[in-house]
């Protein structure tokens, strides 16, 4: 290895597009770049990367940023993933690889291991490079119930994958002129490299069954909703706007919903995008599960309610006739636009 | 048809409270419980809910040498397995994953199976790749992660990867190969039945050739063990000093919700009207 360390980042993906996971490791690997001498290069796939490269090249962090554009890189596929960057490293070899802690980074980097003859440690929260060149990481064990250091030996080349949202993207800049590296995909892998599995289709998250902590949008009820049947009406609202229906503690004591439904202090933390209260009061335990989301819309008949403190929006109405009027109106709406 | 499940064991903590000797940082060992790694009860799961499914399927649990292999084996085929095989091998602990599953793959080599089903995880080490080496090694293709698996009539599997965010894509991928599950939550229990069946079961021991498995690499030595760190709550560290004594301890007891100040009026009218602007302001929004 070189005086210069060869860092790799390999851009995540979150469904189809380049997540905050990229961002992440680019801003470790600039932390890494100010202790010693590194050259990082930020390899992503995908399809239509236009947005993305002017995203990543805006950071100023990489010197180099090489992206492989082709429908073969819609999904992940290991066979086609791996051809590419074996491709990249005949040229120059990496010394540390990060890749995100997803499905796509946990399944790409041994095998990207495998092939370089590399160090892998899997899930780490915390590397460091010391100004000796010298890397220590901090990763967690035993069902993360406890985290460990460890100390890598530098001679060979060392693949690491980290958990997203321990480091934060940030608004880290960098001074660098990142060059563009645009490539064709090339030939198919080796058989050693190959996943030997075949994409058949991508299976969207249904809202009626994704996990609540998943979704970006949340519907949650509480017992201002009424009983079951009235709950229904949530349940197709929450459909109609792609929403994951949560409650709170009331509706799972009724037996309403499962307990994997419920959120808060009991029940499950969710930040998504939208959160959409109907008929809850808003109780503390309640509200530390979802006061994390980055919108909220809370519908409740009682003015004084706790929830419209920390609301967004808030409609003091009742649930059960403004819920059928909202399903109207959007359904209205869509009937206009076409 | 032939499916090989893989068990390895995990360890969990009496009261759920990991035990840290604060002299060394090393585990505290007499704090300790033994299972099978629960990604590895999920896999067998899936081999079982196969063999329920299609006639002709037969189970292998296969465990390493250790202290509990003969526990675990019974567990295996109380819950389901036709057979049990524990692979007398050196002890791995310290190696890294490749080097583990190397070792593995050289006593898997001498067994006759189409499928190879293992846990993505092993709880332990927080390691997922045990599984894409182990593929590398037997020369089999890998798919990782997978909650839901499926045997079609042209003899191949069909299964769901799971991605992030609740998404899934399906895969199809012809026999031998390895496939690596997630923690599905689905867990059987045995019957008492069932219980008294590894008695009448086979169980062999297949002594696993050390082929040259001797360290390229040595495992990172992971040490100075320290519980994970507790994320401060906002509010409880940021009492606002001008509030009066009432709205500091409500603001301590709120566990940092914090009303959003500026947020406007609240919206009231015939839920007709009300609909009206609350759709045209969640399109304004961007959220509809």
């Amino acid at each position: 290895m070189g005086d210069t360390k060869q860092i790799w980042v390999i851009g995540g993906r979150d469904g189809y597009t380049i997540g905050d996971e990229t961002l992440e490791l680019m801003t470790e690997a600039h932390d890494m770049a100010k202790k010693t001498d590194c050259r990082i290069t930020v390899v992503i796939f995908g399809e239509a990367l236009d947005e993305t490269i002017a995203l990543l090249a805006g950071r100023r962090i990489a010197d180099r940023l090489v992206t492989f554009e082709a429908a073969a890189y819609r999904h992940y596929d290991p066979a086609a993933y791996m051809a590419a960057l074996a491709q990249l490293a005949q040229t120059q070899p990496p010394d540390i690889v990060l890749a995100p802690a997803t499905s796509m980074g946990r399944d790409l980097a041994p095998r990207l291991a495998f092939h370089l003859g590399a160090q892998l440690i899997s899930n780490i929260q915390q590397i460091q490079l010391t100004p000796a060149a010298k890397i220590k990481i901090v990763k967690p064990v035993y069902g993360a119930k406890a985290n460990a250091t460890g100390n890598v030996p530098d001679d060979a080349p060392l693949v690491v994958t980290v958990i997203h949202g321990v480091i934060g993207v940030g608004r880290t800049k960098g001074s660098k002129a990142t060059q563009i590296d645009r490539r064709s995909p090339p030939g198919t892998a080796s058989q050693a490299l190959a996943s030997g599995y075949q994409v058949l289709e991508f299976i969207a998250a249904d809202p009626r069954t994704i996990d609540i902590v998943d979704a970006d949008v949340v519907v949650a009820g509480g017992r201002g909703v009424g009983g079951k049947d009235a709950f229904e009406t949530v349940k197709a609202f929450a459909f109609l706007i792609g929403g994951a229906v949560g409650c709170s503690r009331p509706i799972v004591d009724d037996g309403i919903l499962p307990l994997d439904r419920q959120i808060g202090q009991t029940g499950k933390t969710v930040a998504p995008d939208l959160f959409v209260s109907c008929g809850v009061s808003g109780a503390m335990q309640h509200e530390m599960g979802m006061k994390d989301a980055k919108y909220i819309i809370a519908i409740n008949t009682d003015k004084d309610a706790p929830v419209f403190r920390i609301s967004d929006y808030k409609v003091a109405c009742d649930v059960n006739r403004l819920l059928p009027a909202v399903i109207k109106e959007i359904h209205g709406r869509s009937i206009e636009e076409h | 048809m032939i499916i090989a499940t893989i068990i390895r064991q995990s360890h969990f903590f009496h009261s759920g409270a990991i035990g840290i000797d604060p002299m060394d940082n090393e585990l505290v060992r007499g704090n300790l419980l033994t299972a099978i790694n629960p990604y590895d009860e999920s896999a067998l799961n899936m081999a079982l809910y196969l063999k329920e499914h299609h006639p002709g399927v037969h189970i292998i649990g296969i465990t390493p040498r250790a202290e509990q292999a003969q526990a675990f084996i019974d567990q295996a085929i109380s819950l389901g397995a036709d057979e049990g095989v524990i692979l007398d091998m050196e002890p791995t602990d310290a190696a890294g994953a490749e080097q583990r599953a190397k070792q593995w793959s050289l006593g898997l080599k001498t067994l006759d199976f189409q499928l190879l089903l293992l846990g993505v995880k092993e709880m332990d080490r927080c390691e997922d790749e045990f599984g894409i080496y182990l593929g590398a090694h037997l020369n089999l293709p890998v798919i990782s992660g997978i909650k839901t698996l499926t045997l079609t009539q042209a003899g191949e599997v069909q299964a769901v990867r799971k991605l992030e965010k609740g998404h899934g894509e399906r895969v199809s991928c012809r026999l031998p190969a390895v496939l690596t599950a997630e923690a599905t939550g689905r867990y059987r229990y045995p019957t008492l039945k069932s219980i008294a069946q590894p008695k009448n079961t086979r169980v062999i021991h297949i002594p696993a050739p050390t082929g040259d498995t001797q360290e390229k690499m040595p495992a990172v030595a992971l040490k100075n063990l320290r519980p994970p760190k507790v994320r401060p709550k906002k509010g409880l560290v940021e009492v606002d000093s001008s509030l009066s004594v009432t709205d500091k301890l409500s603001q301590l007891f709120s566990g940092g919700v914090t009303e959003k100040k500026g947020t406007g009026d609240i919206l009231t009218g015939a839920p007709d009207q009300v609909a009206k602007t609350l759709v045209a302001h969640m399109q304004d929004k961007g959220f509809i």
